[in-house]
């Protein structure tokens, strides 16, 4: 019991200073990261050689974040310097006018979309800076995209999350997908009713009823159709993409914000007259972004080309002096040309080029994009750093396996229960589904094995668990508030995030139950 | 107290990429003395790394 509460501390601590103290990510991670070493030493027996290899491990794992937050920033300053920010920002009201639905449109189906070409923060980084031009607050545009994006997390990155949750644990998609695919579609309606109230409360909940079941029963038909498919690396992509076709007639049918449907079908609205190509321009720097990703990702000569340049390091099997072994293995792959951060580089040189020939830089442009970008992400830098190293050294030391280990225990017979609050756990930690499903996913089988349950839906919940919680992880916020030019201010954003995402693993805790009905 | 955290607010920046330059190159570093098990230097550059994060806790 003691071994647990030391485990916890670490991850408590971040939680009381952010929340309770309003640190931003920076100096909690830090904080985090002093007491998770301290405590990894001197009460679970981690020794020198184990922490030099558990800080290289990290290390990985941070530049891996770090290059994509870079990448994700350099495209946004590009975007903005060319005034492509403010024509999207301007454009959407001619769409629909009704920020409910904007929010809907922006922050669930097109951060779905994101995510599931897209990587780790991806979503949120793109598109808080498109909510603050369209007028919503800072804290509004993280907190949207990444309420709208969790339920997509699992079959997004084109599956790596899943992928790594089969990996690790050896179930096929045969018997994995069913509930896995389920259990995610059902928590899309809640994470676009989430949306809607995060944008304007009970009312606009009210308002817009209809348009959300219409784009869920689209959006989570598709996920759960093909993420049951032999093509289920695409389910999170495609579910995004089908929600932004069935989104386009949904908002001009809701385009007054009134709260009634509206048929008028004219460009001209108190908004002023729509410039299309102004407009075709704007977006051209995020269609270039989708086009290469896609093209990157799924047609495997182009993916096989650029994916023979990685970075990985074999690390040797080392144990604490209690016991814990970590077996030897390689660390973090990081195809360099192929990552996505690379494909944001891509994506951010070749929309610099058609801005430029579109005429849209003023003289000096390419010196006003780089001024003040590294100081902008020095912060999140920091907090990434301190965070993922934190995360690394709890699990190598065996602190992880020990929080887990705790909780499954005091649930006994009610483990279906907590399952989605465990991956839910490794992901606040690490930020990731990925990482949580390779740490806790062996831990979640053998439960499950012991208890006499469901294997595939226990581990549905927790890679559900782990992509609903993820949002809240404080280095994937991090990347949100890089962007929104509210560094430091992470603690608000996790307090207004807290709610919604203990809510929806509730829902997660219940569905998981109710589904083990179905998948004894 | 209040001169120090003075300081650090108006060297934010400078603090933070010093920080985050610690915690960049000392795991490198930390690698190649474990692969020679070099336990002095390990604990050196834990040390180095933990000092990245001490001034990142500094910064307000």
């Amino acid at each position: 019991m003691f071994s647990f509460f030391l485990a916890l501390a670490p991850i408590a601590l971040i939680i009381i200073l952010m929340i309770g103290f309003r640190w931003g990510a920076a100096r909690a991670g830090a904080a985090g990261y002093l007491s998770a070493l301290f405590i990894a030493i001197f009460f679970f027996g981690a020794g020198p050689i184990l922490l030099a290899y558990a800080h290289a491990r990290a290390l990985l794992f941070a530049l891996d974040v770090l290059f994509i937050i870079w990448a994700a920033f350099l495209l946004y300053r590009v975007a903005d310097e060319a005034g492509a920010i403010r024509t999207i920002g301007q454009a959407l009201p001619h769409l629909t006018a009704d920020r409910g639905m904007q929010a809907l449109i922006i922050g669930w189906a097109f951060a779905s979309f994101l995510q599931g070409v897209g990587g780790f923060g991806v979503p949120v980084a793109v598109i808080a800076p498109i909510l603050i031009g369209l007028g919503f607050t800072p804290l509004l545009a993280v907190v949207i995209p990444s309420l709208g994006h969790g339920w997509a997390v699992s079959f997004g990155s084109l599956g790596s999350s899943y992928q790594a949750l089969m990996s690790v644990t050896g179930i096929s998609t045969d018997v994995l997908a069913p509930p896995a695919a389920l259990l995610l579609s059902i928590a899309c309606l809640v994470t676009g009713y989430s949306v809607v109230h995060a944008a304007g409360g009970w009312a606009a909940v009210r308002r817009l009823v209809l348009p959300v079941l219409i784009m869920w029963f689209v959006m989570g038909s598709v996920h759960l159709l093909i993420g049951v498919s032999p093509i289920w690396n695409i389910a999170g992509f495609c579910a995004g993409l089908a929600g932004l076709l069935v989104a386009y007639p949904l908002a001009r049918r809701w385009r007054s914000g009134d709260g009634k449907p509206s048929n008028s079908p004219g460009e001209t609205s108190d908004y002023g007259i729509l410039d299309r190509r102004a407009l075709a321009v704007a977006l051209s720097g995020y269609t270039i972004l989708i086009i290469l990703t896609l093209g990157i990702q799924i047609i495997p000569p182009v993916s096989d080309f650029l994916g023979q340049v990685v970075i990985q390091i074999n690390f040797p099997e080392v144990s604490t002096a209690a016991g814990y072994v970590i077996p030897a293995g390689a660390g973090r792959k990081i195809p360099l040309f192929r990552h996505a951060g690379a494909i944001l580089t891509y994506a951010t040189l070749l929309a610099y080029l058609v801005y430029r020939k579109a005429g849209c830089y003023k003289p000096g442009a390419p010196k006003r994009i780089l001024s003040g970008m590294v100081e902008r992400v020095m912060a999140s830098s920091v907090s990434i750093a301190s965070m993922v190293s934190m995360a690394v050294v709890m699990e190598n030391s065996g602190m992880t396996e020990t929080l887990a280990r705790g909780l499954a225990e005091a649930m006994g017979w009610a483990y279906p229960l907590i399952a989605p609050w465990i991956g839910g756990l490794g992901a606040f930690m690490t930020g990731s589904n990925t990482n949580s499903n390779v740490v806790f996913g062996a831990l979640q089988q053998r439960m499950a094995e012991l208890l006499g349950i469901s294997v595939a839906v226990i581990l549905a919940a927790q890679t559900a668990g782990a992509g609903l919680a993820s949002v809240l992880a404080p280095t994937k916020i991090v990347v949100g508030t890089s962007t929104a030019g509210m560094a430091g201010r992470e603690g608000e954003v996790m307090r207004k995030l807290i709610g919604y995402t203990v809510l929806i693993l509730l829902l997660a805790s219940l569905l998981t139950v109710m589904i083990l009905w179905i998948f004894p | 107290m209040i001169i120090l955290r003075n300081w650090f607010t108006t060297h934010k920046f400078q603090v933070q990429t010093l920080a985050f330059g610690l915690m960049i190159v000392t795991p490198v570093l930390m690698f190649i003395a474990a692969q020679g098990e070099d336990v002095v230097w390990i604990w050196v550059l834990l040390g180095l790394f933990g000092v990245g994060n001490l001034l990142a806790l500094s910064v307000p």
